[in-house]
């Protein structure tokens, strides 16, 4: 979470003027973001059963998240970071401040937008960004050049008492037809006391949800370009299984 | 939204490495061949003779692979016009990826890399090899912390781009030793600027068969570059085990089709295709000759020639004349 100082400018936007009855011009948000499986908090490299019953250890789990701001009750919006890459095997929170007021929601993408994935090089970022090589490391193609927007892999066994876990799945989606803006209402009011705000993954519904079940048997592995079909499938399933919530 | 995306991409943009040419250097002016159309040389990467006597350094630097045995010159040769004369060449411990390793002859003048045009700079093309595990397999960042305890390249480095070896200068300046790798002085060039009797009376007549309309080689290999980097399905198998062009679009009309090569000192980059499958020049206008193998993608020009020997030879004397000896005997291309 390297870029909430980039807050600050947004605050100095908003002009925080002092109020006659000293009354605070900010206040506290913090935004966790995390990840689940069925309802439980996901540990990255913990054995859990799938649906199916099989075992099923998530092994690696980042993505990245861009543009995102506050929705004010005027319609206009505060940025809270340009971008963040979330590793999921950490904890990801989001201490900030915002201009008190009232707010109908959060606004997001996942993934990099077209214009900057398209011809983006990594080595022009500064070390300290998470576009840059070291910041986005494992995130991005070399043969291919773009982002890696979601990378979601591990491994399973279709055996139901498998000990040994040794089938491998990998899904890597990355180019611009999978860059998804996200804009969830949610109704919260920044003043004196600190605000809670949850952004939640549920892995569990990444290969089964209502419309659609990936079984890893036939379906393990996209680059994004080598298998479009089961990267669309898979991202289907992903933007909707995130949620927001206080 | 747009105005969102406007905002995302200034401040994204304002992110970005900041590069000036360091004091007291002079930008590099390439010396072009008659003919040549100026390269285009991006702003962060302005050429200078420091950069690129760096970037030479670090092409031929083995320590650019994980073990130290494989550096960008060891399958990409000078003596080869940058390519190697194996199908695929081995990477470190002797492991195999999948491509015949081209030419680098005139590569600052391509806009994609690679045989399917995956890459767009050359700057980023760098990456690539390291991160291959069939190829150098190593990270740039240990690569950067190995050559950040070089007092020598260190200080090249500073001279250069005025910053410590990092990803940046390593990218750069391979990128901009590589601008410099023109190749334009062939008995073919001087032919067309005058030199009437630098080609043999086979290659003349090799020429005009290269050029006419029943051949139409050339409405592919066009250009300066003998290549209008355009990708086609030539029929080189029915059922292509590399994909080509279709691995980056994903379009399954991409299916075995691959970059026009240049055939700019083509006589010495054999094996040829993007698999080094076809061994010779010979081989290569038999291929053409008889039309190739049947795949619905294949591009319609590409039909039976009914070549006489005599015309087949004079096509490969044509193409034996496109070899700039000048240009792979240039000490300044070499190791030092």
């Amino acid at each position: 979470m390297k870029y909430l100082s980039l807050l600050l400018i947004a605050v100095v936007f908003f002009g925080c003027k002092k109020e006659e009855n000293n009354a605070p011009c900010s206040g506290d948000v913090n935004i966790e973001v995390r990840a689940t499986w069925y309802g439980s908090p996901l540990v990255v490299g913990e054995k859990y059963s799938n649906s199916l019953g099989f075992p099923m250890r998530i092994e690696q789990f980042k993505t990245y998240l861009t543009g995102i701001k506050a929705v004010r009750a005027d319609g206009s919006t505060v940025k809270i970071s340009d971008v963040e890459l979330l590793n999921f095997a950490n904890t990801n929170n989001l201490s900030l401040t915002l201009p008190v007021g009232e707010y109908t929601g959060l606004r997001f993408a996942v993934g990099v937008p077209a214009e900057i994935n398209i011809g983006s090089d990594p080595a022009s970022y500064p070390s300290s960004s998470p576009l840059s090589i070291s910041g986005a490391f494992g995130m991005f193609w070399t043969w291919n050049s773009g982002y890696i927007f979601v990378k979601f892999e591990g491994k399973t066994a279709f055996d139901e008492t498998a000990v040994v876990l040794n089938q491998p799945f990998a899904f890597h989606i990355g180019t611009d037809n999978f860059y998804s803006e996200h804009d969830f209402a949610l109704n919260f009011t920044v003043g004196e006391s600190p605000v809670n705000l949850d952004i939640v993954f549920e892995a569990d519904k990444f290969l089964v949800g209502e419309n659609d079940t990936i079984d890893l048997e036939v379906d393990y592995i996209t680059h994004s370009t080598d298998n479009m079909p089961l990267a669309e499938r898979f991202m289907n399933l992903y933007n909707d299984a995130i949620t927001v919530s206080k | 939204m747009r105005i969102f995306l406007g905002m995302c991409i200034i401040l994204f943009a304002s992110c970005k490495v900041d590069t000036i040419v360091p004091a007291a250097q002079e930008k590099f002016v390439l010396e072009l061949p008659e003919g040549f159309p100026s390269i285009n040389i991006p702003s962060d990467n302005e050429l200078t003779q420091e950069r690129i006597d760096l970037g030479k350094k670090l092409f031929f630097d083995t320590r650019l692979s994980g073990d130290n045995s494989v550096s960008c010159g060891t399958c990409h040769d000078p003596e080869l016009s940058f390519a190697d004369d194996v199908p695929i060449s081995p990477g470190i411990e002797q492991r195999l990826g999948f491509r015949n390793a081209p030419s680098l002859a005139n590569v600052g003048y391509k806009n994609r890399l690679f045989a399917d045009g995956g890459v767009s700079t050359l700057e980023f093309q760098v990456l690539a090899p390291m991160d291959s595990h069939e190829e150098m397999d190593v990270s740039v960042l240990d690569v950067a912390e190995i050559l950040k305890g070089d007092p020598t390249i260190n200080a090249l480095s500073q001279k250069a781009y005025g910053r410590d070896v990092d990803p940046f200068v390593i990218t750069r300046s391979i990128a901009a030793f590589e601008r410099t790798l023109i190749s334009g002085n062939s008995p073919y060039d001087r032919y067309i600027n005058g030199e009437f009797t630098a080609l043999s009376e086979p290659a003349v007549a090799g020429m005009n068969l290269f050029f006419s309309p029943q051949l139409a080689c050339s409405t592919c290999h066009s250009t300066f570059l003998f290549s209008d980097g355009s990708y086609y399905n030539i029929g080189l198998e029915e059922v292509y085990a590399d994909n080509g062009r279709e691995r980056i679009t994903a379009n399954p009309s991409d299916n075995g089709k691959f970059m026009t090569p240049s055939l700019r000192n083509i006589a010495l980059t054999a094996p040829y295709m993007h698999n080094g499958s076809i061994p010779t020049l010979e081989a290569v206008i038999e291929h053409f000759n008889t039309g190739g193998v049947n795949h619905d993608l294949k591009d319609e020009r590409i039909q039976p020639l009914n070549l006489t020997s005599e015309q087949k030879e004079q096509l490969v004397s044509f193409l034996h004349s496109l070899t700039d000896v000048e240009f792979t005997e240039n000490v300044n291309f070499r190791p030092e």
